[in-house]
């Protein structure tokens, strides 16, 4: 494929799936410049591996696989395992302007995420963003079956954060 | 909240985004394998110099058979050599693993296998290199035509007792939580803990 037809379809294939990109850094990073960086990096190499995609398979689960990887390092070498998702940065998410004004459901979703680990919150963003099992599993790398049971503990996990009641001994002691 | 609302509320943040304009050009590289790459040029580095090494000590010891002293410490250089090599070339595969287009958990799961074994590879030359040391002492010392073994015994025999201070030093500094062998061995393992925890779900 030519140089500029190469170019042509990446952009057109980002255009409809650039929503992972500030997804992902918005799960992964902390505060507006941080959250810009990480964008920035997700895109960087998205286009840098995108010699590798092979066009036969979903581009989606392709992308995600690059974000949420580039996120998850991000999030490793910033040590920011306990602030994930600002709510303030989410106000300002359309480059340092209010996009909206500042919502209290939002500020909710961010402390939900914040309580997670990183891998979980790649489980919680592709279950949020309604992806069918079958592609959370060939994203995440685990079985499909797996998939609904991990996700209903996780959702379990996160009634009991949002609604304030104390983890069972097996999560305390993380073998749950 | 319910989970419910929980929904609404990334329904929230996906409207918002929508509206988003393309990001600025990058100002930054990111990802693991730009993370990777100083590692990559470093292992490079260390097979050349390893390969360079293990001929000097190769040589060394065939041209010294007839004087045990020397035949040993060239035998140890040169194995201490190939033990480079073969090192670098293990940690060179398992960078040339990591891919951010794999399934997360299986990128997560090599990544945490690369550092995991870049810690015990450091360990290995930590512990032997503190002796390699005496063993360079003799090779230069032959290379001048001086069997330092044979003719100041008690020279050598107190590099080695040297090394093996050298040896309880770094055996305890490396112990310690907060030195950044420490450190690098407890990120290590929250990283593999952490893999655990998602499988066990």
């Amino acid at each position: 494929m030519a140089e500029a037809e190469r170019r042509r379809a990446f952009e057109a294939l980002l255009q409809t799936h650039r929503k992972i990109v500030f997804k992902v850094a918005a799960v992964y990073a902390r505060g507006e410049e941080d959250r810009r960086d990480l964008a920035q990096e997700i895109l960087l190499q998205v286009w840098r591996s995108f010699g590798g995609y092979d066009a036969g398979r979903p581009f989606s689960t392709w992308m995600y696989r690059v974000a949420l990887n580039v996120g998850l390092s991000h999030a490793r070498r910033r040590r920011e395992r306990s602030q994930p998702l600002d709510a303030s940065l989410i106000d300002t998410l359309g480059g340092g302007m209010p996009i909206n004004e500042p919502d209290e459901r939002l500020a909710d979703l961010a402390r939900a995420i914040e309580s997670l680990e990183p891998l979980d919150r790649a489980l919680i963003l592709l279950y949020l963003d309604e992806q069918p099992h079958a592609e959370i599993a060939a994203v995440l790398g685990i079985g499909e079956s797996n998939v609904g049971t991990r996700l209903a503990r996780l959702k379990q996990r996160l009634r009991r954060v949002m609604t304030g009641t104390p983890p069972t001994t097996g999560e305390r002691d993380g073998t749950r | 909240m319910e989970l419910d609302e929980l929904k609404a509320a990334w329904q929230i943040l996906d409207h918002r985004v929508s509206r988003l304009e393309a990001a600025t050009p990058a100002r930054g590289v990111g990802g693991v394998r730009a993370e990777l790459r100083p590692l990559v040029i470093g292992q490079a580095i260390q097979i050349v110099a390893g390969l360079a090494f293990a001929v000097g000590a190769g040589s060394f010891w065939i041209d010294h058979r007839d004087m045990p002293n020397l035949l040993v410490t060239g035998l140890l250089l040169h194995l201490y050599a190939i033990a480079m090599i073969v090192a670098a070339a293990r940690s060179l595969f398992l960078a040339s693993r990591v891919n951010e287009a794999a399934p997360v958990l299986e990128l997560q799961r090599r990544v945490a296998s690369l550092r995991a074994w870049r810690i015990r590879e450091g360990r290995w030359f930590g512990v032997v290199g503190c002796f390699m040391w005496v063993a360079l002492i003799v090779w230069a010392f032959a290379l001048l035509g001086v069997d330092i073994v044979a003719t100041r015994p008690r020279f050598v025999g107190f590099q080695l007792a040297t090394a093996v201070v050298c040896l309880g030093v770094y055996v305890v500094v490396s112990r310690l939580a907060r030195s950044p062998e420490g450190r690098a061995v407890h990120r290590a393992r929250e990283r593999l803990d952490e893999i655990a925890r998602f499988e066990a779900g």
